[in-house]
């Protein structure tokens, strides 16, 4: 393969004039492109120029493979009206772009996510779109080049990058619009974030993991000399030296690897509870010192190998659930909004009106701030001035914006959906509203009913039965003089090593998280699957989670002489500018029907209730019956039909007629019915709590089946729900994706936040137990079953590992139970039980869809 | 058989010695990122440009079923 790119006797040299049009965007990924004709590929008779070497390797390689349909379809595809891959639109205006990324050199945001020291600044980004090692390649060296920069590292298995620079000569901003004419997009990760931790953590584990199977091995090479040999043959010496040997090598292993078990069990007792790591601290304590003690008295068994494969197995699965935890801490921290948000502030109101953007961290009460249309409100406030409808679903549930003028309070999350506002703001940061909601799910999070977990009771009932078995052995075997009480107790706490006990629960968690993640959820707690397992009751959230969260338009009723396209054009043009949701829905509906919008002036808003404005000098209003009506003076020509579905009426008319009414309706989730139809077949209660209007609610209710809703609740009244029907015994999944369901979703046994790119806030995941990335309902129920499997795997687990405690324990009474046989049972049992969860991540199942999570999700609800 | 009295400790030693070797490549962050670099060996040159020349196979892209 030859690459034009760089092929300076190249045959088809280009031409040596190249109009702007040829070069200005890549032929390859469509995205700017800034090297010129530097890079360039002929194909049908046409010399195509590319942004990068890699793009022009890639289409060098696509051409020369006789693949070069794959851009004659594409352009097609492009031609015919199919939409465009993202890819393919051209890319934003440099200038714009370097703006938007230029908030990142704020010095408040940088605080946020850079590392200082010697002077240099450290960042992690997190990478978007990071496909192939090639990508990876591309952007080490794209960032590497940029002077200033001392180093570059991306780690292609998390797709970040952690980079090194030097703040007088370069800056962030510079650094991310590098990797962006690379083609990916990169975003700073909170350096707050988890992100370090976790690697500390994962290298911890890895070194513990790994220190106790060497340890495992080499004591395993000592052990088997001794099992094997015919008694006689092993001088007595070598088997003191071995067993020195041993004792030397299973030290590290006892003390440094194992330690987070005793850590773990002191805690336990420290707070009256028996949880998992009791027996296990206790099964490596009693068979090591038994060890120990035997090799100095140069007599009696010593156990060292089965200490060494017990912590070993041990931690090799404990490791395997911490990188399952880890990928999904990942996952959830790239939904985290790409930009910092900015506001602008009027620091000398009201003398002047000059504005400075700032950051919104650096806000403080008293502070004047003008809120853009569409923009967040950054904290609780008052309005000083404008009038506008707020959109305050992310707080209460209700989806229609309410009207605010001057004078009136706002609340910080809503969204300014009509026109500017300057708002006075008094609480911001840790006193607003926004975080009085996260504090109340924090609280309602340590207030979450503690589930029993199976493996706490199991432990308990285990560490009991264990230790009076081991007393009766004592009782038995004391008369009988000399120390085989002592030799045959400690057999008993041996062979009744909880390996198999404590491999049961994770190993299926493990598994059956690997299945859910391939459904697009992610457990963000380890309890996740055991309370998923137990729900008998689902409560869902309406707006985002049953619905769409934004409307449409559902039907065009022509009320006079006008046809709907001029209805809809003029509509359009009333609602042209406004970031209300009803004037996108209409938009958005226009534009499906390539209807234009008509030439409007003077156009006025009437906050909550509609606009006003002329079209060929003739007054047109829009909105609702009575607001519309008053320059008609005529009665409806249709009689009003029932609000169906959460829908909207709007009313468009011009002086003295009626023209037409919009039914607008935020849709149900395509998969909402079905979804439901199947957690009724679970034999799960469904409930609905929504903070929006009863209406909408009740026929939301009644078309997805569900008797139980409730209309108008807040967050508080959600909670209160939902605490009522735990303390009738019931075990709730709260599904919900807003700010105003975060306290619920805290507060349930179970709860899945919605986060499929659509809908979902930050706090909402924050709080969740799982984080479902599909907007598809139906993986749910799914994800309710592989539950369910999970718990029975579960128990057949712990089933197994207490038959074959059964089964030896009475041979370790008898005092007929050698360390070889103790050590094979221990193994044997241990690898049936990781065998057993390994089938649930390969489990077929009907009716499960195994599609990828769809495109990189993320959202930045409030930003 | 007399030789063990030297093996045994020295494979002790030798234990020892490969777990400082592990805690050195852990510490070191060898294991940090388990995939990149068997990519990362065929792309190995200073000049993007070039690098593209040496080799890179677009068909060959990892598995990502597992990240």
């Amino acid at each position: 393969m030859s690459i034009t790119a760089l092929d300076d006797t190249h045959p088809q040299a280009a031409p040596p004039k190249v109009s702007y049009e040829e070069t200005a965007h890549c032929f390859h990924c469509g995205d700017a492109n800034l090297a010129g004709d530097t890079f360039k590929v002929r194909f049908d008779g046409r010399t195509r120029y590319l942004c990068c070497a890699g793009c022009a390797a890639v289409a060098q390689t696509i051409v020369d493979a006789g693949l070069g349909d794959f851009y004659r379809l594409r352009e097609q595809g492009v031609q015919d009206g199919g939409s465009a891959p993202k890819s393919l639109r051209p890319a934003q205006l440099v200038p714009d772009e370097l703006k938007e990324l230029a908030r990142y050199d704020l010095p408040a945001v940088q605080d946020q996510v850079t590392r200082s020291h010697d002077g240099l600044k450290e960042t992690d980004l997190i990478l978007e779109g990071l496909t192939c090692a090639a990508c990876a390649w591309l952007v080490e060296h794209a960032v590497a080049r940029i002077p200033g920069v001392h180093g570059a590292e991306v780690n292609y298995t998390t797709g970040r990058a952690s980079v090194t620079w030097d703040k007088s000569k370069t800056s962030l901003a510079d650094i991310l619009f590098a990797i962006r004419r690379v083609g990916l997009e990169a975003h700073p990760a909170d350096a707050q974030s988890g992100a370090a931790a976790r690697k500390r953590e994962r290298r911890k584990r890895l070194l513990e993991f790994l220190v106790a199977g060497l340890g495992m091995m080499q004591v395993m090479m000592f052990a088997v000399p001794i099992y094997i040999a015919e008694p006689g043959d092993l001088p007595q010496d070598f088997e003191n030296l071995m067993r020195w040997a041993s004792l030397f090598l299973l030290t590290p292993v006892v003390l440094y690897s194992a330690r987070s078990f005793f850590a773990n069990a002191w805690r336990d007792l420290k707070h009256l509870r028996i949880g998992m790591d009791v027996p296990i601290a206790l099964a490596i304590a009693v068979t090591f010192l038994a060890s120990v003690h035997a090799t100095i008295q140069e007599s009696g068994e010593v156990y060292y190998d089965s200490v060494g494969m017990f912590v070993f197995l041990l931690l090799g699965s404990r490791y395997l659930e911490f990188a399952a935890r880890s990928r999904a801490a990942e996952a959830i921290e790239r939904l985290a909004p790409p930009l910092p948000a900015l506001v602008e502030r009027l620091p000398r109101h009201p003398t002047s009106s000059h504005a400075e953007s700032v950051p919104v961290a650096a806000l403080a009460a008293g502070d004047v701030i003008r809120v853009k249309t569409g923009a967040t409100v950054p904290g609780d406030g008052v309005i000083l001035q404008g009038m506008s409808a707020l959109d305050e679903s992310l707080l209460t549930g209700e989806s229609r914006p309410v009207p605010r003028k001057t004078g009136d309070r706002v609340v910080g999350g809503s969204i300014n959906t009509v026109s500017p506002l300057l708002v006075r703001l008094e609480e911001v940061g840790d006193n607003a509203t926004l975080a009085q909601i996260s504090r109340l799910a924090r609280r309602a999070a340590g207030a979450r009913p503690r589930a029993a977990l199976i493996s706490d009771r199991v432990a308990g009932a285990f560490a009991a039965a264990v230790l009076i078995l081991a007393g009766l052995t004592v009782l038995y075997w004391y008369p009988s003089g000399g120390d085989a009480w002592f030799r045959h107790a400690v057999a008993v706490l041996v062979v009744t090593c909880p390996c198999a006990l404590a491999l049961a629960i994770p190993t299926a968690i493990t598994a059956a998280g690997h299945r859910l993640s391939r459904l697009g959820l992610l457990a963000a707690r380890g309890s996740a699957l055991e309370s998923l397992a137990r729900v008998t009751d689902v409560v869902f959230d309406k707006t985002g989670t049953l619905t769409e969260p934004r409307p449409t338009v559902k039907r065009v009723a022509v009320l006079g002489d006008a046809a709907a396209e001029e209805c809809l054009a003029a509509a359009v043009a009333l609602e042209a500018g406004s970031a209300h949701p009803i004037a996108h829905a209409l938009i958005s509906y226009a534009a499906t029907l390539d209807v234009a919008a008509a030439k409007a002036d003077v156009i006025s808003t009437t906050s909550g209730l509609g606009v006003e404005a002329r079209i060929g000098g003739i007054r047109y209003r829009l909105g609702s019956a009575t607001f519309a009506g008053a320059i008609v003076l005529k009665p409806l020509p249709l009689k009003t039909p029932a609000h169906g579905l959460g829908e909207s009426h709007i009313y468009l008319a011009r002086e003295g007629a009626w023209l037409a009414r919009f039914d607008v309706q935020a849709p149900l989730r395509a998969s909402a019915a079905a979804a439901t139809e199947k957690l009724r077949d679970l034999g799960l209660e469904l409930h609905l709590l929504s903070g929006d209007l009863p209406d909408a609610v009740m026929s939301v209710a009644s078309v997805v089946g569900i008797d139980k809703a409730a209309a108008q609740t807040t967050p508080q009244a959600k909670l209160a729900y939902v605490q009522q029907l735990q303390s009738q015994g019931r075990h709730v999944l709260m599904i919900g994706d807003g700010i105003n369901d975060a306290p619920v979703l805290a507060a349930s046994d179970a709860s899945i936040a919605i986060a499929d790119g659509r809908s979902g806030s930050d706090l909402a995941r924050a709080q969740a137990a799982l984080v479902m990335l599909s907007s598809d309902l139906n993986r749910i129920p799914d994800a309710i079953d592989i539950a369910r499997k999970a718990r029975r795997v579960m128990r057949q687990n712990l089933g197994w590992a207490i038959a074959y405690n059964a089964l030896f324990v009475p041979l370790a009474m008898l005092g007929i139970l050698t360390p070889w046989v103790a050590a094979l049972g221990m193994s044997v049992s241990s690898l049936l039980v990781v065998g057993n969860a390994a089938r649930l991540a390969r489990m077929p199942r009907f009716g499960i869809t195994r599609n990828e999570p769809e495109e990189t999700p993320w959202n930045p609800s409030i930003s | 058989m007399e030789s063990l009295y030297l093996l045994i400790p020295l494979s002790v030693i030798a234990a020892f010695a490969a777990g400082w070797v592990l805690w050195r490549a852990v510490d070191g962050g060898q294991f940090d990122d388990l995939e990149g670099p068997a990519h990362r060996i065929l792309m190995d040159d200073d000049s993007p440009g070039c690098a593209t020349r040496a080799g890179f196979d677009p068909h060959q892209k990892p598995d990502p079923g597992d990240r």
